[in-house]
């Protein structure tokens, strides 16, 4: 699922779900929640895209900290 | 034990449980995670790299033109030559990878948004290169050889689209297991 904008605009997901039924079929599956921070810390590796504000403290976004869905393609 | 042999509560209970097993979320390895940016991937599946070292993440539109460019990757690294911007965030694709301990990354030279020249009544910016983008992951599967694959959803911005929907057309047409 494509983070952050999936968080930031749940009708917009909704929308693509239902437009990517139509292509194939998916199946939703159980979450994957996060766990610690080794994710949170990958992403701060990403130096030029991990914001700063005001040269201050770098912006956690916490979109980055829900729960990664998925979908199985069924054939 | 037979399901016949059950009470209705233990049948329920039997149902439950196979449906958890069949939704679980459990890709068979290796993966190839497609990413349509030097970063989406890590935000979007980083909780699963992580305990998932066997998986490669290929970095559909990671191309950079060789002129000088004032866009999103010049901003935001600071390096106005476009390859000079890329190979900025290319470095830190394969740092973050190495911390997460997956294969090292593969990369695509297919350009981003940032690199194409929109014509201004391009109101609706929709990419044209659907079969240059099949075509590479086409090519990046048979040599990575994986046994799942992982396709963008394809929200809002117009690569993620257009990386997820040709990825989403190869899923039918591919004999291994794809997620999205």
């Amino acid at each position: 699922m494509d983070m952050p904008y999936a968080q930031q605009r749940p009708r917009r997901l909704k929308l693509r779900e239902t437009e990517v039924r139509k292509k194939v079929n998916i199946e939703e599956l159980e979450s994957l929640p996060i766990i610690g921070d080794r994710k949170h810390n990958a992403f701060k590796l990403y130096v030029s895209q991990y914001l700063t504000i005001d040269g201050g403290e770098p912006l956690v976004d916490p979109e980055i900290l829900a729960p990664e869905k998925y979908w199985r393609v069924l054939k | 034990m037979k399901l016949s042999s059950l009470t209705p509560n233990q049948a329920s209970r039997q149902y439950c449980f196979k449906m958890r097993e069949l939704l679980r979320f459990n890709p068979p390895s290796p993966s190839l995670v497609g990413s349509s940016h030097l970063d989406d991937a890590v935000l979007s599946c980083g909780q699963f790299l992580s305990s998932s070292p066997q998986s490669v993440v290929l970095t559909v539109l990671a191309g950079a033109p060789e002129k000088l460019h004032d866009g999103y990757n010049a901003i935001t690294t600071g390096e106005r030559y476009a390859p000079d911007a890329v190979r900025t965030r290319k470095d830190e694709d394969a740092a973050a990878m190495a911390f997460l301990s997956v294969r090292t990354p593969e990369w695509l030279e297919l350009y981003g948004s940032d690199f194409i020249d929109w014509h201004r009544f391009d109101r609706i910016r929709h990419r044209s290169d659907h079969n240059e983008i099949k075509s590479g992951v086409i090519e990046a599967i048979g040599r990575i050889n994986p046994k799942s694959v992982f396709s963008p959803l394809g929200l809002v911005h117009p690569d993620h689209l257009a990386v997820a929907n040709a990825c989403i057309e190869l899923s039918n047409q591919s004999d291994r297991e794809w997620f999205i």
